[in-house]
């Protein structure tokens, strides 16, 4: 090598070093930093609120829940009540979950279907597993919005700025094997809000790799200084099936007692 | 079958006192509710249902029955809540139903109103609820459910049962709610709940001659060919049944600890033989016996698998002996019990549930018409389909001692949200003499339609 060729490779070596230390300044975001600032975005400490759930066919037949939730945090661990309304056939089924921030604890849940009278313990292991015939799973219940930290690789695959938005295109691989057959997915892949640190849209591949699921947030608002969804949409693309949450009446500084989150308010009601 | 029953009251004063609830049902939570302005806020609903039922055996329908369950609730003000539910129903074709039903194991102020031509109007809860600082107390009918074993009963004995279709029925149907005062007090995980039960109402069996009445010889005395029987009235005391139930949650585990001190719902038939005569007599006194219950539940998930366990120990109750020298063919022991359960569930919305029931004399007597120790083991599978519309469920309960058991499956559909519709298949078989097998020639399908009004 004469000392030609070596200024050459000096030169050409410093130029991709210099390209890389720019790329590096100007997108000093990891896919694991995305992942931690949705999940430490404000959510408040407390919420109610009304769910109006549709659940439409592929046929257009439209089946519809009137449910009350509440939520609350104890620390890093949270609490939800789901509670059904409507329709008669449902009124007074419940759901109770407890989350745990801890991610060697199993989160607690249980069912309360009024024809039996009893409550059900039911395992959370299958957390990928359908809620209650809507296409949301127990996982994106207990979530919304956000992803466990624990179970999930992150890369960022893409980053837009759009109509003054910074958008992130965020890819989510379970860590194992055991964690892909318990949410019953490959991959995740999501564009976050950069303003708000929350996903726009969310589409899932199932363990054979087909893409069969897209949760679209439709509508986000502040209210009482968080930004809150306010429709929210789960399109599964092997059924043709949907479901629409719509929230109302939401509030996050509604004193929530902590009787409310016990088997005795999902036996005898609200 | 020797008849458990015979009761004082008289008819026109048992409708009047229907007559009057049902009044009171619609007209204090009216009066409350205007006055406080909570009328706007009451949430009335209904279900409409239509059930068919054919006998296999003799290839003709047995049910054809209508029913109408409305309810409400009623905020009087924010410590306190009214609620209601009636059902009325008519059947055109009612095989399991006596044309004059006596309801002589229902305390008077229980019964339902009897319509005539097989119309029956029914207060089936009413409830006044106070909130207060730690808890509330609930006062008026209602129904009260303690375990975790599904299907068969161990803790889940505070309201007695119609067996009218044995216990084919729903749960929520063939319960018989109870007038009572339910008080619970919650300290963080902790739960304290009181029972006082002044209704004594007991297991409402079916008479003689019809389908379900009871023949199997491990539930009734014996009377051998030739021997004339009296059956005397059913002794009845009256009595205040108590309970209480403490229950946490700690570290993922579900635990309760369950006490009831109450009239066992099923009455001990005495029989007393007199062989002075030319043909034996055989004098039979059915009565009420006050028993008590310690138990106790447990229950955790662990990855897919939910573990269920509830026991419990009755402490002096009566069974039959076979022993004829025996005064009155009853003795008293205790009885423990346990239900262990495990339920499997897989992502693809599947459940998968095993139970081993096992009921232990704690005395030991050759002349026990049961066996000491009675094995029973179920079986459940559910799968729900198209997004829950569809389940699909199959239940086998099989007794080990005598090898009979009863196997049911069911489909039912969510045609529309308010709407259901479904079919099911109910099999009885083995030992006549057994339990589930004395009902070996009632085997069916049923069906039926559910429709919901908000």
């Amino acid at each position: 090598m004469n000392n030609n060729t070596r200024g050459y490779h000096f030169f050409y070596r410093c130029f991709w070093l210099f390209s890389i230390s720019c790329i590096v300044s100007a997108n000093p975001l990891t896919g694991d930093d995305i992942a931690e600032k949705i999940a430490a975005r404000d959510e408040g400490v407390t919420q109610y609120r009304r769910i109006h759930m549709l659940m439409t066919d592929s046929q257009n037949n439209v089946r519809e829940r009137e449910t009350v939730s509440f939520r609350k945090y104890y620390g890093a661990d949270k609490k939800t009540l789901i509670y059904y309304e409507k329709p008669a056939n449902f009124r007074d089924t419940a759901f109770l979950a407890f989350d745990y921030g801890d991610v060697e604890a199993d989160d607690d849940q249980w069912l309360y279907l009024p024809a039996f009278g009893k409550i059900r313990r039911i395992s959370s292991a299958n957390r990928g597993d359908a809620f209650l015939g809507t296409d949301f799973s127990y996982e994106d219940i207990k979530k919304e919005t956000k992803f466990s930290l624990s179970d999930y690789q992150f890369t960022i695959l893409e980053h837009r700025e759009e109509s003054g938005s910074s958008l992130y295109l965020l890819e989510a691989i379970p860590v194992n094997e055991q964690v892909a057959n318990e949410l019953g997915i490959s991959r995740i892949r999501s564009w976050i809000d950069a303003q708000i640190w929350m996903p726009l849209s969310v589409d899932q591949w199932d363990l054979h790799g087909q893409h069969y699921k897209t949760i679209e947030i439709r509508e986000v608002q502040s209210i009482q200084g968080i930004w809150t969804p306010l429709s929210i949409v789960s399109r599964n693309h092997l059924t043709q099936h949907h479901t629409v949450f719509n929230f109302s009446e939401i509030d996050y500084q509604q004193q929530i007692d902590d009787q409310i989150f016990t088997q005795n308010t999902l036996r005898r009601g609200l | 079958m020797l008849r458990m029953g015979g009761h004082n009251k008289q008819d026109k004063h048992l409708h009047f006192y229907i007559i009057i609830r049902i009044f009171l049902v619609t007209l204090i939570p009216a009066g409350a509710a205007y006055s406080s302005g909570g009328w706007d806020k009451a949430q009335i609903s209904s279900t409409l249902i239509r059930e068919w039922s054919y006998d296999l055996e003799r290839e003709r329908l047995n049910l054809w029955q209508l029913s109408l369950h409305p309810s409400i609730e009623i905020p009087v003000n924010e410590r306190a809540d009214f609620s209601a539910l009636l059902r009325a129903k008519v059947t055109a074709i009612d095989d399991f139903r006596n044309e004059k039903p006596d309801q002589s194991e229902v305390e008077g102020g229980s019964r339902f109103w009897d319509l005539g031509s097989g119309g029956e109007l029914e207060l089936r809860e009413f409830q006044y609820r106070i909130r207060h600082h730690n808890g509330f107390s609930t006062f008026g009918k209602q129904e009260i459910v303690w375990g975790v074993a599904d299907g068969i009963k161990v803790l889940d004995v505070v309201n007695p049962q119609s067996f009218k279709t044995f216990i084919l029925e729903d749960p929520d149907q063939s319960r018989i709610p109870l007038w009572m005062v339910n008080t619970e007090l919650l300290f963080e995980q902790w739960g304290f709940q009181m029972l006082l039960i002044p209704d004594n109402t007991y297991h409402d069996f079916p008479q003689q001659g019809l389908p379900f009445a009871y023949s199997s010889p491990l539930l009734i005395p014996t009377v051998p060919a030739g021997a004339s029987v009296i059956v005397e009235n059913t002794n009845r005391p009256n009595g205040l049944d108590l309970g209480w139930r403490v229950s946490t949650f700690i570290s993922g585990w579900d635990l309760t600890v369950n006490y009831l001190s109450h009239y066992d719902d099923t009455p001990v038939i005495r029989r007393f033989i007199d062989l002075t005569g030319t043909t034996p007599t055989i004098t039979v006194i059915p009565e009420y016996a006050r028993t008590q219950l310690v138990g106790s539940s447990i229950s955790n998930a662990f990855g897919s698998v939910s573990f269920r366990l509830e026991m419990a120990l009755q402490i002096d109750k009566f069974f039959l002996v076979e022993n004829a020298s025996d005064t009155d063919g009853v003795e008293i022991t205790d009885e423990w019990a346990y239900v262990l359960g495990l339920d499997y569930s897989s992502q693809a919305s599947q459940l998968i549930g095993v139970q081993l029931h096992q009921s232990i004399l704690t005395e030991t007597r050759p002349e026990w018409v049961r066996d000491t120790t009675e094995t029973h083991i179920t079986f459940n599978i559910q799968q729900r389909l198209w997004h829950d519309r569809l389940l699909l469920e199959g239940q086998l309960i099989y007794n080990l001692n005598r090898e009979d058991g009863l196997f049911q499956s069911q489909g039912r559909l969510e045609v529309l949200d308010n709407l259901f519709i479904w079919i099911g298949l109910d099999l009885f078989f083995g030992d006549e003499l057994g339990i589930f097998g004395q009902f070996d020639q009632q085997d069916r399908i049923v069906s039926g339609i559910e429709v919901g009004f908000n």
